[in-house]
């Protein structure tokens, strides 16, 4: 189980590798929002 | 990506055990039946809180004058109706849906986040109390309007109390929504049946995919912008404040990039469950499968590019306006596309009308009339006219209330029996359409004339001019709100057994050819594709085979 990006990847760690993805994806649209507006 | 799902290293505790006693069971769940459940009878309570609202609304405005709230109250109503319906109905119902379907249809044992599905229902319920409670404090709920634009939002007079409160709360629904599309992006990805090829899938795991993805990309914006919000009432910021160099209208143009998609989250999933009926009740396989897929994705990226068509009146420059005119109306291209692809999945099909058929079919029409007065609120210049008067009113309503909801009610009725093993009474069904689709029109067809000849929205009293089309209205929106206790009697007694025929696995003729859930047992078990399906449905989507 050390490998952990590799093809014999269990469903389990790549539900929690898609969560982190999509949540970092939202933290950086907030970011972008918070930005733009500090920027005017 | 599928291929292996069969190799589970571990089972989760409750994989060979029914569910917990008593009411611990709805606390403590992860099955995403039991989830789906919470969510749709939380979005039926709550669609009748924000109903008994609207009564309030349409009664204060059945006669010019001021009779039965003061205005802050009756502004406190519109605001709260508005946030109640959209935040803790609409979007709760389908994601209720998603719960229930996800797994069914592409062959998976749960959800692939089972606590964090559990998580995400608690704060929603968490959330909506939260906002509910502002209606108790001094000063009353928030009434500045759902979009909650600043100087206005910011005055004590509007606010009271309240800001802070409406505030976390919308942090706690945003979180719960994003919780909420991450389980339904990472399902979709990583659980499917080894079988289901992606181009398989049926368009409402389709329409889930894609909306999920706004989800992710808004909710988060809205989050910073009524935080902005909060920094400039309590901690001296000025992002919206002019005197001290910032500006209201960024306000308005982040609200948008997160409205205008918002309103997609609340009709996408609904093109899904429509795109799934009709076929059944058509005995056709969808027309254009490949193109609905196309299509919901092209309106998903262009609602990011059109957010501005809200905000004509602001002073944006000329290019500006005439850029997010003639890119809001690309969108009538896609939506076209599939008002065609349904009706020609009617075309010549051995239709039947049972209630869920009626009221897709209601949907199409009534549907297409909302996207209708969308195209003519696009053209710039025109809408200088319509903005902020019931024409707006009457366009969102006609795409919310015979769309959405009517097609939420259509899939109580298709998958009711399946879940409870139950049928409904289908002569009640019936009178609950003719009734919702016959009065739906009184409450909001008039709603035009009154905008067109100029009558503002969120306004408690008017000029007699408007009396007649406004009486007409509220007596529509009475009918449609006793209507709907029909559908509430309906639900409980097919719960408890309906008409006591026993339904069989199909429920409907032929529908396990268009989807998985069908070839389960009626009602569906506790614990289902333990093992995935070795074969898919592959009817819904011929033409790409
Ligand atoms: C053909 C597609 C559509 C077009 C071209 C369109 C266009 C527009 C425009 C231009 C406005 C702003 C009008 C104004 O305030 O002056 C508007 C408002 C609105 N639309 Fe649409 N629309 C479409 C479809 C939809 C759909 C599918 C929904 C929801 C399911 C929706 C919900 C709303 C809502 C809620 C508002 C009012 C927001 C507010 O000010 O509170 N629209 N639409
Ligand atoms: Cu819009």
């Amino acid at each position: 189980m050390q490998c952990t990006l590799k093809l014999n990847m269990t469903t389990k760690n790549k539900n929690i590798l898609t969560a982190v993805i999509l949540i970092a994806i939202a933290l950086s649209f907030y970011i972008i929002a918070v930005k733009q507006a500090i920027s005017q | 990506m599928s291929a292996v799902v069969a190799e589970h290293d571990e089972h989760h505790a409750d994989d060979h055990h029914g569910p917990a006693k008593g009411l611990l069971r709805w606390i403590i769940t992860t099955n995403h039946k039991d989830i789906g459940t919470l969510y749709l009878l939380f979005a039926l309570a709550m669609f009748f809180v924000g109903g008994s609202m609207a009564m309030v609304i349409r009664a204060e405005l059945f006669e010019p004058g001021l009779q039965f709230v003061d205005p802050a109250f009756f502004n406190s109503m519109t605001t709260m109706h508005a946030l109640v319906m959209v935040f803790g109905a609409v979007m709760p119902a389908f994601v209720g849906l998603a719960n229930w379907q996800i797994p069914l249809m592409i062959g998976a044992a749960d959800m692939a986040l089972p606590r964090m599905n559990n998580m995400s229902f608690w704060m929603l319920v968490a959330g909506v109390l939260l906002l509910a409670s502002t209606l108790f404090m001094e000063g009353g709920a928030p009434n500045g309007g759902w979009t909650l634009y600043p100087p206005l939002v910011l005055q004590p007079i509007t606010v009271g109390k309240a800001l802070p409160f409406a505030v976390f709360s919308v942090h706690l629904l945003g979180i719960s929504s994003i919780m909420g599309a991450i389980n339904i992006i990472a399902t979709i990805f990583n659980m499917r049946a080894p079988a289901m090829k992606l181009m398989d899938m049926p368009l409402f795991v389709w329409t889930w995919l894609i909306t999920a993805f706004l989800l992710i990309a808004v909710m988060p914006v809205f989050a910073g912008a009524v935080t902005m919000l909060l920094t400039d009432k309590f901690f001296h910021t000025s992002f919206f404040n002019a005197a001290g160099g910032g500006d209201p209208v960024l306000y308005e143009h982040i609200f948008w990039f997160f409205g205008h998609p918002e309103v997609y989250i609340m009709i996408l999933p609904t093109f899904g469950v429509a795109s799934t009926i009709i076929p059944v009740f058509a005995r056709k396989p969808l027309f254009g499968y490949a193109s609905m897929v196309w299509a919901t994705g092209a309106i998903a990226f262009l609602s990011f590019i059109v957010w501005a068509h809200h905000m004509f009146t602001v002073g944006m420059p000329l290019a500006g306006e005439l850029y997010f005119m003639y890119a809001t109306m690309l969108i009538a291209v896609p939506t076209g596309v599939k008002v065609f692809n349904w009706t020609a999945t009617m075309w010549k099909g051995a239709m039947s009308f049972e209630t869920p058929m009626l009221f897709c079919i209601a949907f199409v029409v009534l549907f297409t009339m909302g996207g209708f007065t969308g195209l003519m609120m696009a053209i710039a210049p025109v809408d200088f006219q319509y903005h902020d008067t019931y024409f707006i009113v009457a366009h969102f309503h006609y795409t919310l209330v015979p769309a959405s909801i009517f097609i939420l009610m259509a899939a109580g009725y298709f998958w009711l029996p399946k879940w409870t093993g139950h049928m409904y009474n289908e002569k009640i069904g019936q009178l609950h359409f003719w009734l919702s689709a016959i009065s739906v029109n009184i409450l909001f067809f008039p709603q035009h004339f009154l905008g067109l000849a100029g009558m503002p929205r969120r306004i408690p009293d008017y000029a007699v001019q408007f009396a007649d089309w406004n009486m007409i209205s509220s007596i529509g929106g009475f009918i449609f709100g006793a209507s709907q206790l029909l559908f509430l009697y309906i639900v409980i007694d097919t719960i408890k057994g309906g008409t006591g025929e026993k339904v069989t696995d199909e429920v409907w003729e032929d529908a396990s050819k268009h989807s998985l859930e069908w070839t389960l047992p009626s009602p569906v078990p506790y614990h289902t594709w333990t093992t995935p399906p070795a074969m898919v449905p592959t009817e819904h989507v011929l033409d790409t085979h």
